[in-house]
């Protein structure tokens, strides 16, 4: 499938977009595969959002979807 | 056996020029740890309700805890305490650098400045020396200066210096106290209050260690938590790109302030402010405070273009939003040489971005006259306008003489429709946290005892992912963004956790950010004082002294009627995150008091208080 996978902050540089920005994708269906497709550190992956609204690992995904991975927030003070 | 501290409270009266030593009762240390609860009992037991924050009975508590002698990482920190100018109420506020160390080490626990001296002077303390000295020759200088000319003077540079720069000695209202040219107490105007007592500085040293339970315990878990926090933030990057690591997500979920709390999103402008671009532009490197392995401040360098150079202490995040995305900025070399000439004349980074994005939005509004505004440039993102701004308010000079009494007092000089707009808490301008974003920060900011904090309750990176609580319950999926479940729980645990943080006391970012979990620190904890808490009972001493503080707000006329948010806070957003969400504020709060166990006035019940012990 195709995505728009933005993915925020110290995580850009796992980017695998296309020169047209898009993340062209076919392991699987879920966020965590997307993750696992990516080569995330899982274990920093805590927020995600899919076409506006918050999703988790599990959230199924679909053609055109528009992601957003943020790393978790540290520094807030 | 010693338990971390001395037991002893140093006192000194700048009027009558008596100095004094005083026993601190253990079981007041057990019931409220030291810090700034500590220092919140103190005022409450020694000064009047409503006391104007310049009467020289109001005091300035200097407090450490029990891990200031014990070499705790992130135990460098200590707490300054009084009467705000800016609230009028209860305030604490806390820098690191080394000089509560240096304290405890010198032989006390704390450090109580009362009256009004007629002269410039500045205290030094050396063990069991302490000597009012004049500071004529330090008047007019900057915060950084202050400290290389007392050592000069003493020809002494081991001493740890915590100093007023021209803006506290002019008694501008959010001035801070700067120590060691490198950290600096910042909100809430406490350096305005040394500089109303004709303190320009506390310098000292001490060659003494304070007596712990288990020392060699103490010894073993320090080397194995600096050696964890170190390596998860190597891992996680925070050693390497410090605060500004947040930009890019806090502005993505919306957190971020933008063109005055008016803006949704603003992404290209968080990306060049936050790392990496921050680390690569500014040359920026860790400059840690004592005993610390994250370095979490920065020293940064710039060296062109000639308006901008600077060389030292760098932005936090912190006042990339303010002074950045909130005046919407996007250069951190603007940023970067606006936070130098606020540290170096001594003001609040985030006060001063509130300022200066306050001016940009009365412009707008056609708020200010040609005659005040002075030939400035007052549009939107205008970096040279921030620079030109930040150092006429530290000067209250020109457009920033404005804002000597605080942004509400400049509101009402500026136009009768300014006062509405000002988006504080009991005076206290709202940090670099959006409420509409992090939903738990409502009920944080309208009930902050020190007015609008994010760190004296840091909820919002519980809801970011940045850290849990997981021995009280507070776990990942315990509050999901938008969703009021728990948020107030959250709310609650956080504010307990920033009271016994500024106790014992410990950098938050140990725990937010280095990984160190609550079980851990309350483990050091007992090893330095030899005593028994529970994770519970430790957050239970923090409810106990955000209790205190409370008492203090509502005798100085605070309670549910300022229990509130910004008006702006109930507009949402039209694009972005956060897009049409509401905060359901009103549950949050009915919530809130009941965990608090406050009555509909907002007061706590003699049900409360009892089971408190306060």
């Amino acid at each position: 499938m195709k995505l728009k996978v933005n993915l925020m902050s110290l995580f850009a540089k796992y980017s695998k977009e296309d020169s047209e920005g898009f993340t062209h994708f076919d392991q699987g269906r879920t966020i965590k595969a997307l993750v696992e497709h990516l080569g995330l550190p899982l274990e920093r992956v805590k927020i995600v959002m899919v076409n506006g609204q918050q999703g988790d690992l599990e959230t199924q995904l679909c053609d055109n979807d528009i992601v957003y991975i943020f790393p978790p927030a540290i520094g807030g003070g | 056996m010693g338990n971390g501290y001395w037991q002893k409270t140093l006192r000194v009266d700048l009027s009558t020029k008596s100095v004094s030593v005083e026993p601190i009762e253990e079981e007041d240390l057990k019931k409220y740890l030291g810090g700034a609860a500590l220092g919140a009992v103190i005022l409450r037991k020694e000064l009047p309700a409503k006391l104007d924050a310049y009467d020289s009975r109001n005091r300035v508590i200097f407090a450490t805890g029990p891990f200031q002698g014990a070499a705790v990482p992130g135990g460098a920190k200590f707490s300054i305490v009084g009467i705000s100018p800016v609230t009028g109420t209860y305030a604490d506020t806390a820098a690191g650098a080394a000089w509560g160390p240096s304290l405890k080490d010198a032989g006390y626990d704390v450090l109580v400045v009362q009256g009004r001296s007629d002269k410039p002077v500045y205290i030094k303390i050396v063990d069991d020396s302490v000597e009012i000295k004049d500071a004529t020759n330090l008047v007019g200088k900057d915060s950084y200066d202050t400290v290389d000319a007392i050592h000069a003077e003493n020809d002494d540079p081991r001493l740890s210096v915590a100093c007023i720069g021209p803006a506290g000695e002019r008694q501008v209202a959010i001035a801070c106290v700067a120590v060691d040219k490198h950290s600096f107490g910042g909100r809430c105007g406490l350096g305005a209050v040394m500089g109303s007592k004709n303190l320009k500085a506390v310098a000292v040293r001490g060659t003494k260690n304070a007596p712990m339970a288990h020392p060699e315990k103490v010894k073993e878990l320090v080397k194995t938590h600096f050696k964890k926090i170190y390596d998860t933030t190597v891992e996680n990057e925070f050693r390497k790109h410090g605060t500004p690591i947040l930009c890019e997500t806090a502005e993505g979920l919306g957190d971020m302030p933008i063109k005055y709390w008016e803006g949704d999103t603003f992404p290209e402008g968080a990306k060049k402010l936050g790392a990496p671009n921050y680390t690569q532009v500014l040359n920026a490197k860790p400059l840690p405070c004592k005993y610390c392995p994250i370095g979490c401040h920065r020293d940064v360098e710039v060296t062109s273009p000639p308006e901008y150079k600077i060389s030292g202490p760098g932005p936090e995040y912190e006042t990339l939003g303010m002074m950045g995305t909130n005046c919407m900025i996007d250069d951190p070399k603007a940023v970067a040489k606006a936070n130098d000439i606020a540290n170096r004349l001594g003001i609040d980074t985030i006060s001063v971005g509130a300022m200066v994005g306050f001016t940009m939005h009365c412009y707008e509004k056609g708020w200010l006259s040609d005659e005040q505004t002075d030939g400035y440039d007052l549009t939107w993102g205008n970096g040279h306008t921030l620079v030109r701004l930040t150092e006429e308010i530290g000067r209250s000079t020109g457009l920033g003489e404005l804002f000597k009494d605080g942004t509400l007092a400049a509101a009402k000089q500026i136009h009768p429709d300014a006062v509405d707009a000002v988006v504080h808490n009991k005076g206290l301008d709202y940090p670099a946290h959006d409420p509409r974003a992090c939903n738990s920060l409502a009920p944080t900011y309208a009930t902050g005892t020190r007015g609008a904090c994010h760190f004296r309750g840091p909820c919002e990176d519980v809801e970011m992912g940045g850290f849990y609580m997981p021995e009280v319950g507070i776990k990942e999926g315990t509050v999901r963004f938008f969703e009021s479940d728990n948020q107030s729980l959250v709310a609650v645990k956080c504010q307990d956790l920033g009271v016994v943080a500024n106790s014992i006391v410990i950098c938050l970012f140990m725990i937010d950010g280095g990984g160190l979990s609550l079980t851990e620190m309350v483990e050091m904890f007992n090893a330095v004082t030899g005593w028994d808490f529970s994770v519970e009972e430790l957050l239970r001493t923090g409810e106990r002294g955000f209790t205190v503080q409370r008492l203090i707000n509502l005798r100085d006329g605070y309670g549910a009627k300022t229990d509130v948010l910004h008006k702006k806070m109930f507009q949402s957003a039209k694009e972005g995150f956060r897009a049409d969400k509401h905060i359901p504020f009103d549950k949050l709060m009915n919530e809130y008091y009941e965990l608090r166990g406050w009555d509909e006035d907002g007061v706590p019940t003699q049900k409360t208080l009892k089971s408190l012990d306060v």
